[in-house]
């Protein structure tokens, strides 16, 4: 079988690669290349050169160029903001306001204005973009590529990227007969993100709920939507520390190698650098002054997020005493000596504190008491985002949740006491959310059986419209407000918006000095 | 003349006339080194033609003129009359280039054409060869050999004593060796070179784009998030021992009061080459994203390379054949021990390699400069590319 993985970027790699290498071990004929590759992004397309003795390397794929491609990219973006006028989402008003930011037309702005519609609404909306998507014409380069290299079965990931363009390669392959799959790289990519804008022949996911989430929010039929598991956390289930606990103590810093805590740090998007310090700094106090004695005194390491070290650089936590930041500077994620220390932290800590990030699932995985709360400055990324609800009790998560600072103080100090309490939502909810076909089983397996059977099934033929050369010169007409706006300076708008604004005001002084010139010419 | 000067007479001798524009220090610095170079070898004098603010410099042995009065006005309208001739001639000259351009296009579609007899496809041949050369653009090239020997251009005293007090409110002292950071690399191999600075026992100043956690204590005093006026910058780069830069704009002003200065992440060996001795840069590693693997060094001194660049700096292209990833901590180690050490020995040891990728760049540059503009412009002048060199272990690698 010949697969081309088709990865957005090479930061993706680290998802796959338990997955292309159990491919290519089974004798399978794989190719990896990417549709992007930031110069200035830790991880650089020449990471993909590793795999070049078990795989074929085929570097960075055609782009979609032309005017068809830039009506996509409008459409597209139009598309993932209409998602987000779902009821579902009605409390999530940062992803909304992240993707308006990133792709919605600036011409559709006034979408922003709507509250949200019903889902029934949503969906029919959905649906007749999603048909306007369909009439595009296909990008030749990238059939011809397909052509080229002729796969058996193309996997692409995530797909769900703001007006992606992998969309044009999932809908090539289809002209192509060539089979797709979407693989899902992580817990948040179908609510955070995108829509899946096509429908390709099987959607690999991780759990249960990420396939309700799949049928729900981006219309595809359940039963093409295949739980695998999470293989990109198998290695942590077997995986061991580097170094000694008092090895690792003196390396992070730390004062002795008594039991310590274990902050990590979110992304910028859910919390940013200062609003993070000033939480931590806020908790620490609240740890210090809590009537459990064993938290008065307890260490705490920080480890802040790679991407979101802005004010963690200046060791904002320096005055507090046994409270250390580790690394404490920018560090590279991908390095194996990061990722070590990651691990390490988390294995050696007594429990964990976040805000909402995936360092929690982590910590679940090798057994440890997680513990957050909630609080105001966070409240449009903790709850305001649906992949966190995931982590709660209620539905069947582990996260030792409390809406003050004083009940969260309590739960801390009881897991300390009693690690084990957690043990048991922890390992359901790992069972369930991690490795749904069981604990001992590993993910990686499962998702190489899937493409094996994704390359038995008969690929779809591709679906035009109804009335498709009618529906594309509707969307170009569509599309034409779009690109007349984008060609207008933010600059002259803004000067323009100005002027506007303040057109009453000089209307009003204007008409005051004409009056003022009369009462001196009539006494 | 390659410089933004006009040459003409005044008061019965030959003067060099410069308008700087001060919101370019760099493009002007440079106009008045190169200037000054030329007119002490002519034995002329430069007149400044200045709108508002002064220039806080002074040139040594060269006559330095702000004209008043009925002078002045004259120049002024030798300086517009000049410019305007000039913009002319730009213009035409683009014109024709585009015109020729639609004309090679024509004949090549029939150069191509079967059914025509060979002789004539000859001729149409020899015809657009020479369309291509009539229509290739005027390029001034950067004047290298002018630029070559130290500036002889100095900081004002009384400018001097103001920025000095200026940087020491915002907590750059004497104390220490400064250095001036620019770099718009990764923050994680940012702050880690600024941890070594620091440990080597020098200042940091960080200038440029502001960078996500890199740290502005213990040493480093960052100035990425506060405004300054361009003139203390150009006093930054005078005060370090040393900079480290990204832009080309910095090393040109390095030039300007003979700073050594130290480019990273260069992606082009024509325009990053540093002039001076006291000048090093080390190149990117170029990715080709077809296959996934860089290039070597060598085959960035190509023709496929530079139409490439230019297809992605000149022509707005989102996305070129290569891909750039930044030097990396080990190497930036190097590049700084290797400063280091030519400051201390007067860089008098360049190795063999060093000296032969030199000579590789001369002779690259000569051939693909009557096929590249930016190459005409950016590459060897008359054969002098500079006296600085690539960092000795990417040299070693060429070799």
């Amino acid at each position: 079988m010949k697969v081309l993985f088709l990865m957005d970027s090479p930061e993706y790699l680290r998802f796959y690669d338990s997955a292309i290498e159990e491919l290519a071990r089974r004798g399978h004929e794989v190719a990896i290349s990417v549709n992007n590759q930031r110069d200035k992004k830790p991880v650089g397309i020449e990471g993909l050169r590793s795999y070049a003795d078990r795989v074929r390397v085929l570097g960075v794929v055609p782009e979609s160029v032309g005017l068809w491609s830039q009506v996509a990219y409008r459409l597209r973006g139009t598309m993932d903001f209409v998602r987000f006028l779902h009821p579902t989402f009605r409390d999530a008003p940062a992803l909304r306001a992240r993707i308006k930011r990133k792709v919605l037309p600036r011409a559709y702005y006034w979408l922003d204005a709507i509250p949200r519609l019903n889902s029934g609404s949503v969906g029919r909306i959905e649906r007749l973009l999603m048909a306007a998507e369909r009439a595009i014409p296909v990008q030749t380069s990238i059939i011809e590529f397909l052509q080229a290299h002729a796969p058996d079965v193309l996997l692409v990931s995530p797909l769900v990227a703001a007006a992606s363009d992998q969309v044009d390669w999932v809908k090539a392959a289809r002209q192509c007969g060539i089979r797709t799959g979407v693989c899902i790289a992580s817990w948040d990519n179908l609510t955070n993100k995108g829509l899946l804008r096509v429908e390709p022949d099987l959607v690999i996911v991780w759990n249960e709920a990420q396939r309700r989430e799949a049928h729900a929010y981006h219309y595809l039929p359940i039963d093409r939507v295949v739980a695998t598991g999470a293989q990109l956390f198998d290695k942590w289930f077997e995986k061991r520390p580097t170094r000694d606990r008092e090895a690792f103590c003196r390396a992070s810093g730390l004062t002795d190698s008594e039991p310590f805590v274990l902050f990590t740090g979110s992304s910028s998007f859910i919390s940013e650098s200062s609003a993070e310090v000033a939480f931590v700094r806020r908790w620490i106090a609240a740890l210090r002054a809590s009537r459990h004695p064993e938290l008065r005194e307890i260490n705490v390491l920080v480890r802040p997020h790679p991407y979101n070290f802005h004010r963690w650089a200046d060791d904002p936590v320096a005055d507090l005493p046994r409270v250390t930041v580790y690394p404490r500077r920018p560090y590279n994620p991908v390095e194996q000596s990061s990722r070590d220390d990651f691990f390490d932290s988390l294995y050696y800590c007594a429990a964990v504190v976040g805000i909402n990030t995936s360092a929690m699932i982590e910590a679940a995985i090798i057994g440890r008491p997680v513990c957050s709360m909630l609080t105001p400055e966070f409240a449009n990324t903790q709850e305001g985002t649906i992949h966190f609800h995931h982590l709660l009790p209620e539905n069947g998560g582990f996260l030792r949740i409390a809406s003050t600072v004083e009940q969260h103080v309590d739960q801390l100090g009881d897991c300390l006491r009693d690690p084990a309490a957690t043990g048991a939502e922890t390992e359901r909810f790992v069972a369930s959310f991690i490795r749904p076909h069981g604990r001992d089983r590993a993910a990686t397996p499962i998702f190489a059986d899937v493409v094996e059977q994704l390359a038995t099934i008969q690929a779809q033929p591709p679906t035009a419209p109804p009335l498709a050369p009618v529906l594309r010169l509707l969307t170009l007409v569509a599309a034409l407000p779009a690109f007349a706006v984008d060609q207008l300076r933010p600059q002259a708008l803004a000067r323009l918006r100005k002027r506007i604004r303040s057109a009453p005001r000089r209307t009003t002084k204007r008409l005051k000095k004409a009056a003022a010139r009369w009462k001196r010419l009539i006494p | 003349m390659t410089i933004n000067a006009i040459e003409t007479t005044a008061g019965g001798r030959r003067v060099l006339l410069l308008r700087p524009d001060v919101s370019q220090p760099v493009r002007c610095g440079i106009d008045l080194v190169a200037a000054a170079a030329h007119a002490r070898e002519t034995g002329g004098a430069i007149y400044l033609l200045l709108d508002g603010e002064s220039m806080p410099v002074s040139v040594d042995g060269v006559p330095v003129i702000t004209p008043h009065g009925v002078q002045r006005l004259w120049l002024s309208a030798v300086w517009r009359t000049a410019s305007a001739a000039k913009d002319v001639r730009a213009w035409w000259r683009h014109l024709e280039t585009s015109v020729a351009h639609e004309w090679r296009r024509e004949l090549r579609r029939h150069i191509g054409d079967d059914q025509l007899p060979l002789e004539l496809r000859q001729r149409l041949r020899t015809l657009a060869e020479a369309s291509t050369r009539r229509g290739r653009t005027e390029t001034s090239a950067f004047p290298r050999r002018m630029l070559r020997a130290s500036s002889a251009v100095s900081l004002l005293p009384d400018f001097v004593e103001e920025a000095r007090s200026q940087l020491t409110a915002l907590g750059i002292t004497d104390g220490r060796p400064l250095v001036t950071f620019e770099s718009r690399t990764r923050p994680d191999i940012a702050a880690a070179v600024m941890e070594l600075l620091v440990s080597e026992g020098y200042a940091v100043a960080r200038i440029g784009e502001p960078a996500d956690g890199v740290r502005s204590c213990d040493g480093v005093v960052d100035l990425t998030t506060s405004s300054r006026p361009l003139s203390l910058e150009m006093f930054l780069v005078y005060a370090s021992a040393f900079i480290m830069c990204e832009s080309i704009d910095l090393q040109q002003l390095a030039y300007l009061v003979n700073t050594p200065s130290l480019v990273i992440n260069a992606r082009d060996p024509f325009v990053a080459y540093p002039l001076r001795k006291n000048g090093l840069f080390a190149l990117s590693a170029a990715i080709d994203l077809e296959a996934a693997q860089p290039i070597t060094i060598g085959d960035m001194l190509t023709q496929p390379y530079f139409r490439d660049l230019h297809k992605q700096q000149v022509r707005g292209r989102r996305r070129g054949s290569h891909g750039y990833r930044d030097n990396t901590v080990e190497e930036l180690t190097e590049a700084i021990k290797e400063m280091r050490a030519g400051i201390a020995d007067g860089w008098a040891s360049e190795s063999e390699s060093q000296s032969r990728f030199r000579q590789r760049v001369v002779e690259a540059g000569t051939a693909l400069a009557p096929i590249s503009a930016h190459v005409a412009e950016w590459g060897p002048d008359d054969g002098f590319i500079g006296d600085g060199r690539l960092v000795r272990f990417q040299a070693d690698r060429v070799s």
